[in-house]
């Protein structure tokens, strides 16, 4: 029961991306299209479940002190086992995302749930957690990847190139801004405001009061404050 | 004392483990690396050559040009010199040095080109890749390079509307290309595979 729940957590009610707010240097510079959003999701889900089951495993035989290095010394192992694979086996992926495999090493989200889940809690339900915040992310990167694809480029394409679709008239002059870092924000701070909006409305619906993150709506900003 | 050798020997132990399992992967995925690389320049050479049966990647010559370097892949087929491919580099493009291979055919005019690398600016530079501006260097003369150059320059080519840098980084490395083909021809279509080494080089 735990398991489903560490699991299904995830997907929405933490979803790393929509709800943390984590691992953002990822989520805007390779979803530029659904493929690449996608790519990145699996490899950086096989460094979290690895690493949440590795973490779990010696959890007891770390000691704090030396935690944070041994944490990045097995993060930084399966990041090159990703590099490593994705290069032999998935080639045109890789020769794409290039850059950021590497950086997986130093996502937010595989030191977070390593430091604040698998570090506390038995191998079963880190491994669940993984399972779970890699799913989460992955979805979370592909929604992203196909709105700034759809948006930018007017194309959506899978299989590296096998399974396209264009949409028509749109292609030809689509908004490139949105296959820029800027439109990787954009794209993101729409998606952030329709969920609060889509969570807003459906607690109203059910007589509630939603309450937005406290990291997501006005209360921490002064910025409106200052001619007071 | 006695607690921080202990620290040190935990962080040790996890370390060779880790190392042990890169070395166990890395040895894992070495040939299909290796393979899936090859592979790629099979491919290009295949995309800008015209049908041949020798091995042109081992048939290379080698020629120096204002200080750059070409690697001309030579293509025979039945013995005859049918065309060369050769590897060409820019780095006036807006992201990393742009890798392209160039096909010149027996009848000194450029086959096709075929871009290897590059990380041009999503969705304006990349367009460089769509066969409506690759195709324009099809059938340019191999023996003088002045048509690659975007019109606006005097040459024969149309840029991409708002990737003028990523155009031009192309004709550059095309015209590279061609002039060091031209000033070499001699000795580039004369090239032959060397001798076997044998099978037993792996």
């Amino acid at each position: 029961m735990r398991f489903v729940r560490e699991l299904l957590k995830g997907l929405w009610k933490e979803n790393p991306i929509f709800r943390l707010v984590l691992g953002m240097c990822p989520a805007l510079a390779v979803t530029t299209s659904l493929e690449n959003g996608i790519g990145m999701g699996v490899a950086a889900t096989f460094v979290l479940v690895c690493s949440n089951v590795v973490i779990a495993t010696v959890r007891n035989a770390i000691p704090a002190k030396v935690r944070i290095p041994c944490f990045i010394v097995i993060i930084a192992t399966f990041v090159t086992v990703v590099d490593l694979l994705m290069n032999g086996f998935a080639h045109e992926l890789h020769n794409k995302l290039g850059i950021f495999i590497p950086l997986i090493v130093v996502n937010c989200i595989i030191l977070g749930r390593a430091e604040a889940f698998a570090s506390k809690n038995s191998v079963l339900l880190s491994l669940a957690d993984g399972i779970g915040m890699g799913i989460g992310f992955t979805l979370a990167l592909g929604l992203l990847g196909t709105v700034r694809e759809i948006v930018g480029a007017g194309t959506l394409t899978l299989l590296t190139g096998k399974l396209a679709w264009q949409v028509p008239w749109y292609s030809d002059r689509s908004l490139i801004l949105f296959i820029f870092p800027a439109g990787g924000f954009l794209a993101l701070g729409c998606l952030l405001g329709f969920m609060n909006f889509f969570q807003a409305t459906m607690a109203r619906w059910q007589g509630k009061t939603f309450e937005s993150p406290g990291h997501l709506d006005c209360r921490h900003c002064v910025i409106c404050k200052w001619g007071d | 004392m006695n607690g921080s050798v202990r620290l040190v020997v935990i962080l040790a132990v996890i370390c060779i483990l880790a190392g042990s399992l890169l070395a166990g992967v890395y040895q894992v995925t070495k040939d299909p690396i290796a393979a899936a690389e090859m592979k790629e320049k099979l491919d290009a050479l295949a995309e800008v050559l015209p049908e041949y049966d020798n091995v042109p990647l081992d048939t290379t010559c080698v020629v120096t040009n204002k200080g750059e370097i070409f690697v001309f892949y030579v293509a025979r087929k039945d013995g005859a010199f049918v065309g060369t491919a050769v590897e060409a580099t820019s780095t006036r493009g807006y992201g990393d040095a742009m890798r392209l291979m160039v096909g010149i055919s027996a009848c000194d005019v450029v086959q096709s080109v075929a871009i290897l690398k590059q990380t041009e600016t999503p969705g304006l530079g990349t367009k460089i890749e769509k066969p409506k501006f690759k195709d324009q260097f099809s059938e340019g003369s191999a023996t003088d390079c002045s048509w690659s150059r975007i019109k606006r320059d005097g040459g024969n080519i149309e840029p991409i509307t708002g990737a003028t840098v990523s155009s031009k980084a192309v004709c550059g490395a095309v015209a590279g290309a061609v002039e060091a083909f031209a000033k070499n021809r001699e000795q580039i279509t004369t090239t032959v595979a060397p001798p076997a080494k044998g099978s037993e080089e792996q």
